[in-house]
C-alpha cells in the first residue's frame, strides 16, 4: 500500500515536471517566429536603448554603468543615464551573459542573450503563475496548470515578450507574478520569511519596471478591503509590515526611484495602509483589555481624530511641497481628458490610447468571457486571498480599458480567473471515475450511461475550445506580434519563394554610421532616437526617453517651421543631419507626416505664439498634403523634406502619388529646399537624410544663393542641375 | 472718375453726420437690447451696427437653428455662443478689455443672425454665407466709410472639437490670442434649482437609509450583489467602455447608400458605442451559461438523486448540460462571427 502511494507520488512528480517542460517549451517556441522569419534582431524602439545600455554594462562593468553619463543623446544636454533608468533588465541579462561566458564556457554574443531574454523569462512567468494560482485557489492543480498554460501562450503577454522585444516588460511580468505569489503566501501564513521574499521580489520589480507602482497600490488595496470587511488578523499585520518596510527601504536604493516612495502620492496609499494597520493592531490590543462599551467610545473618538489628522496632513504636506503631486502618466489614468489637454507628449504615444473591444478578444480569445465567470466563482467563496484576485481584476480591467499598454498587466489575471472557472468545469465533468467504480455507482444502467456520456461531451467540448485557443494564439502571434518593425516584410516574394524584406531603416542607419563623422549630430523625431543611437551610433537631439518636453518641442518646432527658421534652430543646436521617415512611396502609415500633427501640437504647447495647429489644416479643417494643403503646411520643413523630388519619381514627371494618404503630389507645390541638401534616401524612400548646409562662405543666406543660381542658370549659365551624390566608401573603424 | 470719388465722399460724410458709426457705448447699448448681451442682426439694423469706426472687435455669428434646415452643428453651438458672450460680459460689463490701462481699450462685442427668410435675408446675402454656421470678425477701425461693412475676416469654427466646454475654450483661446484680451474665462450661470433638488434628495435618501437600515445593510453586505456588480463592471470595461467615453464614439453608424443602420465599424482600433453593448451581452451570457454549467447542473441532478429518482436525475443532468452547452457553442460562434466583421482576415469560425 505504501509502495503504491509513493509510486503514485513519483509518477505525479514526473508528470508535473514533464508538463512544466512542455509549457516552457510552448512558451519559448511560440515567441520565436520573428527570429525564424527575420533574424536574431532587436525589435522596435525602446529595446534598442536597453540593448545599447546592456552592451555598455557588459563592456564597462556595473559601477561605471550606474554612473554612466551619456553625451550622445539629448545633445547638448546629455543624459544621466545611469541614474534615470531601471537597471533590472540590463543587470539580469548581463549576469546571464557573464555566467554563460565565464562559468559555463559558452561564448554567446550579448545580442543573442538579449534577443532570447523575453522568451526565456516567459517560461518562468508560467511557473510563477502556476504557483500563484495554486496558492490563491485551494491548491488546485488543474487551475494552476491551466493558468500556466494560458499565460504561456496568451497573445496579450506575447505581444510584449516575443524574441527580440528586449524591453522592461519582458522581465517585469515574471517578477509581478513572483511578487504576487510570495505576497499571497505571506498573507496566508503570516510568516515573516514569505513577507521578506515578497519584499525582495518587489525590490527586483522596482529595479526593472516603472509599473511597479501597480504592486505598490494593489497590495495596500487588498489589505484595505480586507480591513473594511472586518477581516483584520495578526497574519495580515506581520505580512504587510514586513513587506512594506523591507520593500520600501530596498526600493529606495534604486537611483532612479530615490526618495519617491516617501514623497510621491502614488506611494501614499501604501504608507497610509501601513499606518492604518498600526491603529488596527493597537485597537485590537486595547479591545482585549477594556470593556466593550468603553471600547466603542474610544473607537469613535479615535476614528474622528484620525480622519481629521489624515486629511490635514496630506493637504498640508502637498501644500508645502514635501510630497510631490501625482505624476502625469498616472494622473491621466483617472481623468481621461487630462493627458489630451495638458501633456500632448503622453497622448501622442500609441500605447497610451484607450482600448477598443476587439483588442481584448484578440489578446485573450475565449478567456475573456471566462474571466468574469471565474471572478464570480471567487465571490461565492470569498476567502482572503480571493479578495486579492477580485481587487486586481476590477482595478486592472479599468486601467486596461484606458490604456492599451496596461493590457499587459491585465492578461495574467485573466488567465488566472479563466483557469479557475475552467478548472471548476473540469472538476465537475472530467471526473468519471466515481461513476464507473463500484462505490459511487448509485445510478443504474441507462441512467449511469447518460450521466457519463454527458460528462464526456461537456469536457470534450471545452477541450475543443482549448484546442481552438491554442490555434488562435499561434495565429495571432504569427500574424500580429512577430514583426521587428525595424525590418518589414513587403508581402511579395522573390523568384525562389523567399520573402522580400524592406530593410530601409538599417540601410539608412548604416549609411549614417559609415559615411558621417563620428561626432555628427542627427536631428530626427524622438521615435527614432534610440534606433539612431543603437544602430547608427550617432549623437541625437531627442530620443524615446521623453524626459525633456522642451527639447522635443524644439525639434518639433524646427520640423514645423519654414526652412529659414528651421535652419537657424538646427544651426543653434549644431545639427549636421536631419532624418525623416516617409512612407508615401511604400504605403507605410507610421511615417512622420502622419506624426507631424503631434510635432505641431507639442511645439505649440511651448511656443503658442509661433506655431498654431489650425494653420496646418486647410480652410475647412482637413489635414491634406496635396495641392489643397495650407501654405504653412507646404512651407514646413517636414513637408518639404518628405516630398522633395518625390513627384519626379513617377513616370509622369509632374505628379506623384502618396500611397498612405492617397494624395496627388504635384511638383508645382513642392517647394525647393535651399538650406538643406539631400544626403541619402533609402531604397524604398522610407528614410531620407538631409545634410544641413554649412554657412555660405560669402555670408549670404542660402535662399539668396539659390535665387542667385536660379537667375544665372536662367540667363544661360549652367542649365543642368548638378545633383551631388555622396560618395559611399567604407570607413575604416 | 472724380465725380464718383466725390459722390462717395459725400455719401460717407452724410452717413457719418447722421451718427451711424458706433462707438463702444453704442455697441454696448445695442448689446443690452439683445438677449445674453448678443446683438441681434436684422435686415434693418445690420448696416448701422456693422459699419463705421469703432474701438472694438465685433464677432458675428451666422447660424440656422431651425429644425427644418437640419444644421445640427448650428443647434449645438447655439448655447455655446451665448455662453461665450455671457462669459465675456461677466468679467467685462462694458465690453471693454479692462486690464489694459494705457488708454488702448479694445472691446469685444458679439452679434448673431439666426436665419429666417423674412427677417434677415439680406444679412446672409451680405456675408455671402455659403454655409452655416459661419463666424466672422470685424476689426477696430478709424475708417468711417461705408466700405468698413465689407472688411471682415472669417474665423475658423472648430467643428471637429468636442462640443460644450472644450469648444468654447478653444474659441476663447483663439479670441484671447488674436484680440489680445485678458481675463476671459468660461462663466456659467449657477442653476440654483438643481442644487436645491440635489440637497433635498440627499436629505430624503439619508432619511430612507435610516428607516430601512436592515434592508440596506442586507443589500450592502450581499455577496451576490457585489459579485454581480464587479463582474458587470469587469465585462463592461473589457468591452471598450472607456474607449467610447474617451473618444466620444457615435452610437451607431450609417450604412452608406441604402441608409441602413450599421452596427459594427470594421477595424480593430475603432468601434461604435453599440458594439460595447452587443459584445457585453455576448460575454455576459457566455459567462452566465458557464456559471450555470458549473453550479446549477449538478444541483438539479442532486435534487432528484436525494429523492431517489435516479432516472430523472440523469435525464435532467443530460438535458440541462446539453442545452447550456449548445447555447455556449451558439453564442461563442456568434462572438467569433462578430469579431470577423471587425477583422475579416480572422480565420477561425464555429458556425456559419
Amino acid at each position: 500500500m505504501v509502495d503504491k502511494i509513493s509510486l503514485l507520488k513519483t509518477v505525479s512528480t514526473v508528470l508535473k515536471v514533464v508538463i512544466f517542460i512542455c509549457i516552457i517549451g510552448a512558451a519559448t517556441s511560440a515567441r520565436l517566429f520573428s527570429v525564424i522569419r527575420f533574424e536574431s534582431i532587436i525589435h522596435e524602439f525602446d529595446p534598442w536603448f536597453n540593448f545599447r545600455a546592456t552592451k555598455y554594462l557588459v563592456a564597462n562593468g556595473f559601477h561605471k554603468f550606474l554612473n554612466w553619463f551619456d553625451d550622445r543623446t539629448w545633445y547638448p544636454l546629455g543624459r544621466v543615464t545611469g541614474g534615470t533608468l531601471y537597471p533590472g533588465l540590463m543587470t539580469t541579462s548581463g549576469l546571464v551573459w557573464h555566467i554563460l561566458n565565464n562559468y559555463l564556457g559558452l561564448p554567446i554574443d550579448i545580442r543573442n542573450v538579449c534577443v532570447l531574454f523575453a522568451p526565456a523569462f516567459s517560461g518562468l512567468t508560467a511557473i510563477a503563475t502556476y504557483y500563484f494560482t495554486k496558492a490563491c485557489y485551494h491548491n488546485d492543480e488543474i487551475a494552476g496548470f491551466l493558468s500556466a498554460g494560458f499565460i504561456a501562450i496568451a497573445p496579450g503577454y506575447i505581444s510584449r515578450s516575443v524574441a527580440g522585444s528586449y524591453d522592461n516588460e519582458a522581465i517585469a511580468i515574471t517578477l509581478l507574478m513572483i511578487t504576487f505569489f510570495f505576497w499571497i503566501k505571506a498573507m496566508k501564513t503570516g510568516s515573516i520569511a514569505w513577507g521578506t521574499f515578497a519584499a525582495l521580489a518587489y525590490f527586483y520589480m522596482v529595479s526593472a519596471w516603472g509599473g511597479y507602482v501597480f504592486i505598490t497600490n494593489i497590495i495596500p488595496l487588498h489589505i484595505f478591503i480586507l480591513l473594511l470587511m472586518g477581516r483584520y488578523n495578526h497574519k495580515l499585520y506581520s505580512a504587510y509590515c514586513t513587506w512594506y518596510c523591507i520593500g520600501t527601504l530596498s526600493s529606495m536604493q534604486i537611483p532612479f526611484v530615490g526618495f519617491l516612495p516617501i514623497r510621491s502620492n502614488d506611494h501614499m496609499a501604501a504608507l497610509g495602509v501601513f499606518g492604518l494597520l498600526q491603529f488596527f493592531m493597537i485597537g485590537d490590543y486595547i479591545k482585549s483589555k477594556i470593556s466593550n462599551d468603553n471600547f466603542k467610545v474610544f473607537l469613535k473618538t479615535s476614528v474622528l481624530l484620525l480622519i481629521l489628522f489624515g486629511v490635514f496632513g496630506v493637504v498640508g504636506l502637498t501644500y508645502f511641497g514635501l510630497i510631490a503631486p501625482w505624476t502625469g502618466r498616472f494622473y491621466s489614468l483617472w481623468d481621461t481628458d487630462y493627458a489630451k489637454i495638458h501633456i500632448p507628449i503622453i497622448a501622442s504615444v500609441s500605447e497610451h490610447q484607450p482600448t477598443a473591444w476587439p483588442s481584448f478578444f484578440f489578446d485573450t480569445q475565449f478567456l475573456i468571457w471566462l474571466f468574469p465567470c471565474g471572478v464570480f466563482i471567487l465571490f461565492s467563496e470569498l476567502q482572503d486571498e480571493h479578495v486579492f484576485i477580485i481587487a486586481y481584476s476590477v482595478l486592472c480591467s479599468y486601467f486596461a480599458g484606458v490604456m492599451v499598454r496596461l493590457m499587459l498587466t491585465l492578461t495574467p489575471i485573466i488567465c488566472v480567473s479563466a483557469a479557475i472557472a475552467l478548472s471548476n468545469v473540469f472538476h465537475g465533468y472530467l471526473r468519471v471515475r466515481n461513476d464507473l467504480s463500484g462505490q459511487g455507482m448509485k445510478l443504474k444502467g441507462f441512467a449511469n450511461f447518460f450521466k457519463i456520456s454527458t460528462k464526456l461531451i461537456v469536457s470534450s467540448t471545452f477541450l475543443g475550445y482549448l484546442y481552438l485557443f491554442v490555434h488562435h494564439c499561434t495565429w495571432v502571434t504569427s500574424n500580429a506580434y512577430s514583426s521587428p518593425s525595424v525590418v518589414l516584410l513587403s508581402g511579395q516574394t522573390n523568384e525562389d519563394g523567399s520573402p522580400v524584406y524592406i530593410d530601409d531603416f538599417r540601410e539608412a542607419y548604416a549609411w549614417l554610421r559609415f559615411n558621417t563623422k563620428e561626432d555628427a549630430k542627427v536631428a530626427a523625431w524622438w521615435d527614432y532616437g534610440y534606433q539612431i543611437g543603437g544602430m547608427a551610433d550617432r549623437t541625437t537631439l531627442v530620443d524615446n526617453n521623453t524626459w525633456n518636453n522642451t527639447h522635443i518641442a524644439i525639434v518639433g518646432k524646427a520640423m514645423a517651421s519654414p526652412e529659414k527658421k528651421a535652419y537657424e534652430i538646427y544651426k543653434q543646436h549644431d545639427v549636421d543631419y536631419v532624418l525623416v521617415v516617409f512612407g508615401g512611396l511604400l504605403g507605410y502609415s507610421g511615417d512622420d507626416i502622419n506624426k507631424f500633427l503631434w510635432m505641431v501640437r507639442i511645439s505649440e504647447g511651448i511656443w503658442p505664439e509661433e506655431i498654431h495647429e489650425p494653420n496646418y489644416f486647410t480652410a475647412d479643417g482637413q489635414y491634406r498634403v496635396d495641392e489643397a494643403a495650407s501654405e504653412t503646411m507646404k512651407n514646413s520643413l517636414m513637408y518639404k523634406m518628405c516630398y522633395h523630388d518625390f513627384p519626379s519619381l513617377f513616370g509622369n514627371s509632374q505628379e506623384g502619388n502618396d500611397r498612405v494618404r492617397n494624395a496627388k503630389i504635384k511638383s508645382s507645390h513642392v517647394y525647393d529646399l535651399d538650406y538643406f541638401e539631400e544626403a541619402f534616401t533609402s531604397e524604398n524612400w522610407l528614410v531620407r537624410i538631409y545634410k544641413v548646409k554649412d554657412l555660405d562662405p560669402e555670408g549670404r543666406s542660402w535662399k539668396e544663393v539659390s535665387d542667385f543660381e536660379k537667375e544665372s542658370s536662367a540667363t544661360g549659365g549652367n542649365s543642368r542641375r548638378v545633383v551631388k551624390k555622396p560618395k559611399i566608401e567604407p570607413r575604416l573603424l | 472718375m472724380k465725380l464718383l470719388h466725390f459722390l462717395q465722399l459725400l455719401c460717407c460724410f452724410y452717413l457719418a453726420t447722421l451718427g451711424q458709426c458706433l462707438s463702444n457705448e453704442r455697441l454696448l447699448k445695442e448689446a443690452k437690447k439683445g438677449r445674453n448681451n448678443v446683438i441681434k442682426l436684422t435686415d434693418k439694423n445690420y448696416k448701422r451696427v456693422l459699419q463705421g469706426a469703432r474701438d472694438s472687435y465685433l464677432v458675428v455669428f451666422l447660424t440656422a437653428t431651425q429644425d427644418s434646415i437640419g444644421c445640427s452643428l448650428c443647434q449645438a453651438m447655439e448655447p455655446e455662443y451665448d455662453i461665450l458672450a455671457e462669459s465675456w460680459f461677466k468679467t467685462h460689463p462694458k465690453g471693454e478689455n479692462t486690464l489694459k490701462n494705457d488708454g488702448d481699450k479694445k472691446g469685444l462685442f458679439f452679434a448673431k443672425a439666426d436665419f429666417s427668410a423674412g427677417d434677415n435675408h439680406e444679412v446672409f446675402q451680405h456675408f455671402q454665407a455659403q454655409q452655416v454656421p459661419m463666424m466672422v470678425v470685424f476689426s477696430p477701425t478709424q475708417d468711417t466709410s461705408l466700405q468698413t461693412i465689407n472688411t471682415f475676416q472669417q474665423i475658423n469654427i472648430p467643428a471637429q472639437a468636442q462640443p460644450g466646454d472644450p469648444r468654447i475654450q478653444m474659441l476663447i483661446n483663439s479670441f484671447q490670442h488674436y484680440f489680445e484680451l485678458e481675463n476671459y474665462v468660461i462663466y456659467k450661470p449657477v442653476n440654483y434649482g438643481s442644487k436645491i433638488v440635489t440637497g433635498l434628495s440627499c436629505l430624503a435618501s439619508i432619511f430612507l437609509l435610516r428607516k430601512f437600515k436592515t434592508i440596506v445593510s442586507q443589500i450592502v453586505f450581499s455577496k451576490t450583489l457585489w459579485g454581480l456588480t464587479s463582474c458587470l463592471f469587469i465585462t463592461v470595461m473589457c468591452n471598450g467602455y472607456m474607449f467610447n467615453k474617451i473618444r466620444k464614439t457615435p452610437y451607431a453608424g450609417n450604412g452608406g447608400s441604402n441608409g441602413q443602420v450599421q452596427y459594427f465599424q470594421p477595424g480593430m482600433q475603432t468601434q461604435y458605442a453599440i458594439e460595447t453593448q452587443i459584445v457585453t451581452f455576448l460575454y455576459g451570457t457566455l459567462g452566465l451559461l458557464t456559471l450555470f454549467l458549473i453550479k446549477f447542473v449538478p444541483k438539479i441532478s442532486n435534487y432528484y438523486e436525494n429523492k431517489k429518482q435516479f432516472y430523472n436525475s440523469a435525464l435532467s443532468y443530460m438535458l440541462t448540460a446539453g442545452v447550456l452547452l449548445f447555447l455556449i457553442f451558439f453564442f461563442s460562434s456568434g462572438l467569433m462571427f462578430v469579431f470577423r466583421m471587425k477583422y475579416p482576415q480572422y480565420p477561425f469560425k464555429l458556425l456559419k
